[in-house]
């Protein structure tokens, strides 16, 4: 697929003509993309058309699957990621990443947050007290738990299990944070206080945010690429895309005559 | 085509059907436990009476006996006459009379099996032989009693009757202590000396052993009349004496009770013999005091018997003495009414290096104990008091299995041949006789499972031996030291292979390369292998490899780990490896020629090793230096066998539960930047550690049944110690081992039983513990 | 260098290194039972080897190694026969005392019904104080000869008289039984029946037994003359010969040849020597035949539990119940199983049994001591949650639209049940029928005390009604290599058939392991299939 790349501001992550397969099958299609830092980017699209597989592939969660082989590059800060010098370790370190599911480890709150900073090798008691702290404030559950740290994680509703999932997440201290479809497990009063939370972490963190939440797009973020059969139909500032799509499939998508 | 009501009925009757058959399975567990605890429950109860009966006699019994089938009893009275009473109906069948009495009465009887040695009022020593003979006439059993007279002996012609009399015999001899009315203890031996040819010339050899006594005794010597200690032997022809000395002695008879309570009581001081024993090696007399000492009197030399020691046992009056089955066990029943045994027990201290110690309490009685009667079977005995407590005991066990009343104050005491009756008399002409059921008297729980003081033991052990060269051999079924070896056995398989099937599986779960999962049905596969090649295996092919590799084997871990090592650099230099994405999961594969080098190599360096650091032969040095005996059939050999048995098992349950993880886990942890070995070690093990834990304890269950590798790889000796080199016999081994010789229903047979009942409830408590663990994992995986 | 071990890869390499060490151990006990158990049977080139103090000895070289604590210097292992002669099958050399090794080509091999091998050059036959030379083409008519009497006196033995003995002793126990009846004129007459037939028997016992004395004297005619290495001569009758061969003059042909004929020998062969030579046949068949008796009593139980499990349990506490008393039956030790059979089956059932039906064999038990039955049935009672656990399996697979299906036709339960769901289900239940088979076979600890023994008399199956003898003791390939490995006087002799007799084990329950595999992944693959 030939197009021009947009512009975006202070790029962080450079995508450049990937392609990916799953065994035989391509899954993405020669994607090229920037996304900017502090900023929240969101891919929407209907299902199997690869947004999922394509924020996999900024953490190499990939990795774990078999058969999967990816051609082109992705940048982070500049550097190619799929280079055969680069830690996969500190990579994800840097790019974090929050699942479609809630899914705490079987641990205490405390050992879930902190889970991050203890393989990193922090096992200073304060280090990680200050740690936990931050990270349960920015994902706005302090006050939820604060009093109840030692409590088995899989004890929470499902909304704080996924805010716990993203405390987890920052207490890494990543510069990106990717979510796969975070709320589609939720309610929508968990949803709402996620989705305020994310707008919170854009101070501090890149945002990407995989969504068939069309709304949900609409209110956070601030750039927004749109797939369709592991393709990028259109990428561009949230209000443009909503507002004045370029493309037909786009539009189509958003105004729900398919999907 | 079929009525609706037709099938409907077939519907439920399948339902039924199925339902039962499912059942049948928990049916099938219940009837393995009740059936084997049923065979087990026995040995639990204690002794029964089964039948009681009392019979009229016609005079002051002075002595009781009874045949081996219980049907015809005698009792003797003290003028002479034996009465013979059938035991079915009370009817008098025979009645004889002792001729050689001459009209004097019997003060004391000494009984040796079926020779009697009658003391007299007139110090006359009077010997009878009764035997019971049996006839068959058309499959009908007729008991018939056989009377002999034999010897007369003269004790003293002052005619001072005899109060005690202790006597053993055999075909070439025969020893008789007495205790005379004056107070004298004499020792009457006759021997017959081996001639070449023809007829031995009978020597009889008397001693006056008084002195023995009186010298020693606490009291001022107030008996100065017998300060001419020694009487010179008098010699006499007498006719032989058969009755090979075996075990039965009693003591019993109207005078010799009520006098020895009058003795103790009245003799102020001095020394108040009050009761006698000697063994059946016509060696070692005992001699109860009124004071409640016993005197130790070695006589192997005849003619210079002396005095081996002396030893308060009590605080009152020793009223009775008598020997276990295999005369080494001594009864003392003393005024108190106090039961215990003591035996010769080895003691630095002693001078001769013996000393008599307690080593089993029983039961009191509440009045002073007036009769002791062994069995012929066990260490059992019966006692009896004179308020007419009776008391059925057990030596080794310490129990006290029956206590039986009598309204009045038994005489004379018999415990009958089989060990399957009681037979007493008392002093107004009854004859109590009660058929008894005591089939394992000498289980107790601590028999099973505490330490037991054995004769010819130093101490209380816990001792394993079923089976032993002798007829007075006492199984000592000690349960501890096989348990002791299924402990043993089953931590060394473990510590084998614990580690290695759960890091094989974690490694199999986590990170081998999807292509290579056959592997793992591979090594499910070797869970099938025959516990029976593995043992034979180890125990003829492994066992004398490893004594000739030792060496090796202690330095191949080593090996294995620097070659592990050196895999990984060559993997990380060579650009072939590792450099691709998809590379790893292949480590297994590519270790293979590695750690076949390195047992190569730790073979070769194996007795390089040996030479300088362990001196040249490490066997020498265990020995040496760590105070270790190496078994060729060893722990280690065992270890490494069950080991390999029990891989597979703890391996593929460990495996699912590690492989059955929730994905999102592992990938939230990976996403964290935990690299895979962080993810596995923090987040897969602790998720499937209640998996891991269950397979453990199957491994464990496994591992205490396992039976043939035991078999064959141990040299199955029953020993108690930890050292890694030698043996154990472990439970189930045991059963297999010794069942087959078991009699049906014997007490070996059963505590071979409880020994499968503890296999089965350990196994089961393990197991439904496992199964539990289990179940609550599924649940908390369905959770995640 | 830190951070490469924080990261933990080295570990990985460590648990790489257990599975490998896993995977070693299992090829290499694989590789060591097959070597050792296919070697046996290859014949060996027989050595003499002279000593420097003169002796001389023949025979093959069974094993040299290292002699430990002394450097470069090595011992031999020599099987030189001959037990009869030296009392030892095997003796060992050091290499420092030998002074030549050759292999002489006209060194035969004997092979014997008594005594083991023997080693030694043919010098003839012997005729009354002489001896006439004899080459060994002109042995082979005289062995072939002195066979075919073996067989006839076997056949007299074993058949004929075997037969009569059964007979005689049906005979003494009908007689038995009779004395057992009130007296009366009938029962007068029965006896005196009897009694004429044993006679008879009596007498064409006596008659055959005369047959096989000069049968004997006959086969004792002929004898060969040895000479062995040390030059000594040995007398032995041409009927002690099995097999007579030349190792060292055999080429590759002859020798796979001899090999084959080894090997038929060996699975088709009646043991010989205390089981230490000849065949295992009577273990494969006691083994085979134990199987298939406790197969049939572990599959209907064993499928009935799980039918119960998966189709009609709720999750009550039956059910829970159910499934603890499966798990607890897969732990329970064989052992156990072994003494539960030993106290429930033999003794109780048995014995009851006994009483009922048999009291004129009393004491003599008939049921109430070991046999095939009551082994059968105790390694059934342990096998059943290995085909509860296989049919589950088997269920599960079955998708549950079929049983609506089929419910939606109007059919009830156990009529979906029976004609779709349990057809479906075949495959489980063979994989688990095959698996409990596998882990029977293998089995020895229960059957050691339930029934079988190391030298049975004859065969479960035979001639004589009802031809199925349930009550008889049997042999058994595990149990055989126990007892050959551990209970045999001449262990060392031994050791060679154990191997061989592993390998049979050891191949059998692999392979039917194997075929639960296949089975079972057929059954995934086509219920897999199925589904799409």
């Amino acid at each position: 697929m030939e197009y021009e790349k947009i512009k975006v501001p202070e790029p962080i992550v450079a995508i450049n003509d990937l392609n990916l397969y799953y065994g035989k099958t391509k899954a993405l299609k020669g994607i090229s993309l920037d996304i900017s830092k502090k900023k929240i980017t969101s891919f929407i699209g209907p299902s199997g058309c690869g947004k999922s597989t394509l924020i996999r592939c900024l953490n190499r969660m990939n990795d774990i699957i078999d058969n999967v082989t990816i051609e082109g590059s992705i940048e982070i800060d500049g550097q190619d990621i799929y280079a055969p010098a680069v830690d996969v370790t500190e990579l994800r370190k840097k790019v974090g990443m929050v699942f479609q599911k809630p899914n705490p480890f079987p641990k205490t709150i405390y050992e879930n947050v902190v889970y991050g900073p203890r393989v990193q090798g922090i096992n200073k008691k304060n280090t990680l007290d200050d740690l936990c702290e931050n990270a349960l404030k920015k994902a706005a559950l302090w006050d939820e738990v604060k009093d109840r740290l030692r409590v088995n994680a899989l004890n929470l509703s499902g909304g704080q299990q996924q805010r716990i999932c993203i405390a987890r997440a920052i207490a890494t201290e990543p510069e990106i944070i990717l979510l796969d479809e975070p709320c589609s497990a939720l309610d929508p009063i968990a949803t709402a206080k996620i989705e305020d939370m994310l707008v919170e972490l854009k101070k501090d963190y890149t945002v990407i945010i995989v969504t068939h939440n069309m709304q949900q797009a609409g209110r956070i973020s601030d750039h927004t690429g749109f797939f369709m059969m592991g393709e990028l139909i259109e990428y561009n500032i949230t209000t443009e895309i909503f507002t004045n799509p370029h493309e037909k499939q786009t539009e189509d998508y958003i105004t729900g005559r398919f999907g | 085509m079929k009525s609706l009501k037709r099938r409907k009925f077939n519907d439920r009757a399948a339902h039924w059907v199925i339902t039962l058959g499912g059942a049948a399975t928990v049916f099938v567990v219940l009837v393995l436990f009740f059936f084997i605890f049923l065979e087990v429950y026995p040995l639990l109860k204690g002794a029964k009476v089964s039948k009681e009966n009392t019979y009229v006699l016609h005079g002051k019994a002075v002595s009781t006996g009874v045949d081996d089938h219980q049907e015809v009893a005698f009792a003797m009275y003290n003028d002479g006459g034996i009465e013979f009473v059938s035991l079915s109906d009370g009817e008098i069948l025979k009645r004889y009379d002792i001729a050689s009495l001459n009209g004097s009465s019997i003060a004391s009887v000494s009984r040796d099996r079926d020779r009697l040695v009658l003391g007299t009022n007139n110090g006359r020593i009077v010997t009878v032989y009764i035997n019971f003979s049996e006839s068959f006439d058309n499959n009908k059993r007729t008991v018939l009693p056989e009377i002999s007279e034999a010897e007369t002996v003269l004790v003293n012609n002052e005619g001072k009757g005899i109060n005690y009399i202790a006597s053993r015999g055999d075909e070439s001899a025969t020893v008789t202590a007495v205790h005379t009315e004056d107070g004298r203890l004499m020792l009457i031996s006759s021997e017959v000396e081996r001639a070449l040819f023809g007829e031995g010339e009978r020597k009889e050899i008397r001693k006056d052993i008084t002195g023995l006594i009186v010298q020693h005794s606490h009291g001022q010597s107030s008996l100065k009349s017998y300060e001419d200690k020694i009487t010179p032997p008098a010699f006499s022809l007498a006719k032989g004496g058969n009755g090979g000395g075996q075990e039965k002695h009693e003591r019993g008879g109207t005078h010799a009770v009520s006098k020895s309570i009058i003795h103790a009581s009245g003799q102020k001081g001095g020394v108040g013999i009050t009761s006698m024993a000697l063994d059946l090696f016509m060696e070692n007399l005992y001699v109860g005091t009124s004071s409640g000492e016993i005197f130790h009197i070695n006589m192997q030399d005849r003619e210079n018997p002396f005095l081996a020691e002396k030893i308060r046992v009590s605080d009152k009056a020793v009223t009775a003495l008598g020997f276990l089955l295999g005369d080494i066990s001594l009864v003392v029943g003393d005024q108190n009414g106090g039961v215990n045994v003591w035996m010769q027990v080895r003691d630095a201290v002693s001078p001769s290096g013996w000393t008599l110690k307690k080593v089993h309490t029983l039961t009191s009685h509440n009045a002073p104990v007036i009769a002791v009667a062994p069995s012929t079977r066990d260490k059992g005995f019966v006692t009896a008091a004179t308020d007419g407590t009776i008391h059925l005991n057990h030596a080794t066990s310490e129990q006290t299995l029956l206590n039986l009343e009598t309204k009045s104050i038994p005489a004379t005491l018999t415990f009958s041949p089989k060990a399957n009756g009681i037979l007493a008399a008392d002093f107004h002409g009854h004859l109590f006789q009660w058929n008894i059921s005591n089939p394992h008297p000498e289980i107790t729980l601590k028999t099973l499972f505490g330490p037991v003081w054995y004769e010819g033991y130093e101490k209380p052990e816990f001792i394993w031996q079923s089976t032993g060269g002798t007829d007075d051999f006492e199984p000592k079924l000690s349960l501890v030291p096989l348990i002791f070896g299924t402990i043993k056995g089953t931590i060394y398989a473990l510590i084998i292979a614990v580690p290695i099937s759960i890091l094989a599986a974690l490694y199999t779960s986590q990170f081998l390369h999807n292509s290579f999962k056959i592997i793992k049905p591979v090594i499910e596969i070797m869970a099938a292998l025959p516990s029976v090649i593995l043992g034979f295996l180890a125990g003829l092919w492994l066992a004398p490899l490893l004594e000739r590799i030792f060496p090796a084997i202690m330095i191949m871990p080593f090996f294995i780990l620097l070659f592990i090592v050196i895999a990984l650099l060559i993997w990380k230099i060579l650009p072939v490896f590792g450099k691709g994405r998809h590379r790893h999961g292949v480590e297994a594969l590519f270790l293979i020629p590695f750690i076949i080098g390195a047992v190569f190599v730790s073979i070769r360096l194996g007795g390089v090793y040996e030479s300088f650091l362990l001196d040249g032969d490490y066997r020498a040095w265990f020995a040496n230096v760590l105070g270790l005996e190496y078994d060729q059939r060893n722990s280690v050999l065992v270890g490494i066998a069950m080991g390999f048995a029990v891989i597979p098992l703890i391996f593929t349950i460990s495996e699912d539960a590690m492989s059955n993880v929730p994905n999102s886990l592992r990938s939230a942890s990976l996403a964290l930047g935990a690299t895979p070995w962080q993810t596995a070690v923090r987040i897969i093990l602790p998720t499937a550690s209640p998996g891991i834990f269950s397979a453990i304890m199957i491994g464990f269950g496994r591992a205490v049944g396992e039976t043939m590798i035991v078999l064959m790889a141990t040299g199955n000796t029953p020993i108690m110690d930890w050292n890694l080199f030698n043996g154990f016999r472990a439970l189930s081994a045991n059963i297999a081992v010794e069942i087959p010789e078991a009699p049906f229903g014997g007490t070996l047979y059963r505590v071979l039983f409880l020994a499968a009942l503890l296999l089965f409830i350990t196994t089961f408590i393990i197991n439904t513990f496992a199964e539990m663990v289990r179940h609550r994992m599924k649940l908390r995986y369905s959770k995640l | 260098m830190k951070k490469f071990i924080r990261t933990g890869n080295p570990y990985i390499w460590l648990t790489a290194g257990t599975l490998t060490i896993c995977l070693l151990m299992i090829c290499g006990l694989v590789v060591l039972i097959m070597v050792n158990g296919f070697g046996i049977f290859w014949p060996r080139e027989v050595a003499r080897i002279t000593l420097y103090d003169g002796t001389v000895a023949l025979g093959e070289i069974a094993k040299r190694e290292s002699i430990p604590h002394q450097k470069d210097s090595f011992r031999t292992k020599l099987k030189v026969g001959n037990r009869d002669v030296s009392g030892l099958d095997f003796t060992w050399f050091d290499d420092t005392d030998i002074v030549s090794r050759e292999y002489p080509v006209d060194v035969l091999v004997f092979e014997r019904r008594e005594w083991g091998n023997m080693y030694g050059f043919l010098k003839g036959l012997r005729q009354d104080d002489d001896v006439k030379p004899l080459s060994l083409e002109g042995l082979m008519p005289l062995l072939k000869e002195s066979q075919n009497l073996y067989k006839k006196i076997r056949y007299i033995e074993k058949k004929e008289i075997g037969d009569i003995s059964y007979r005689m002793e049906k005979s003494r126990l009908a007689l038995k039984r009779l004395m057992l009846l009130e007296p009366s004129e009938k029962v007068q007459k029965k006896v005196s029946a009897v009694r004429t037939s044993m006679d008879n028997q009596e007498k064409t016992y006596r008659e055959k037994e005369d047959t096989l004395t000069a049968l004997y004297t006959k086969a004792r005619e002929r004898e060969v003359v040895v000479l062995l290495a040390d030059g000594r001569e040995k007398i032995m009758p041409v009927f002690q010969i099995i097999r007579v061969f030349a190792p060292n003059k055999m080429g590759f042909f002859a020798k796979m040849g001899f090999y084959i004929a080894k090997f038929w020998e060996f699975i088709w062969g009646e043991p010989r020597e205390a089981n230490t030579e000849g065949g295992v046949f009577p273990a494969i068949f006691g083994t085979v035949m134990m199987v298939l008796i406790m197969s049939i009593a572990v599959v209907p139980l064993g499928v009935l539990t799980a039918v119960y499990l998966k189709e009609y349990a709720s999750d009550s506490f039956i059910a829970r119940l159910v499934r603890i008393s499966v798990s607890n039956l897969a732990g329970v030790p064989s052992i156990v199983f072994g003494v539960f059979g030993l106290g429930f089956f033999i003794y109780f059932i048995g014995g009851g049994i006994d009483k009922l039906f048999f009291p004129g064999a009393l004491p003599t038990p008939t049921f109430g001591t070991g046999g095939i039955l009551w082994a059968s049935l105790t390694l059934a009672l342990m096998t059943v949650p290995v085909v509860v656990v296989a049919t589950e399996e088997g269920l599960s697979a079955v998708p549950i639209s079929i049983r609506e299906g089929s419910y939606a036709l109007g059919a009830t339960k156990i009529e979906t049940l029976w004609k779709v769901v349990l057809p479906q289900a075949t495959p489980g239940i063979l994989t688990g029928t095959i698996l409990a088979m596998a882990r029977a076979a293998g089995e020895v600890a229960p059957l050691m005390i339930t029934g079988v023994v190391k030298l049975a008399p004859s065969l479960p199956i035979d001639s004589h009604f009802p031809f199925i003898h349930l009550e008889r003791k049997f042999m058994h390939l595990g149990f055989h290599i126990y007892d050959v490995g551990f209970q045999s006087p001449n262990v060392e002799a031994a050791i060679p058939m154990v191997y061989s007799t592993t390998l049979v084990l050891l191949f059998t329950v692999l392979v039917l392991n194997l075929t639960a595999i296949v089975v079972r992944n057929k059954l995934k693959k086509w219920y897999n299939t199925g589904s799409m």
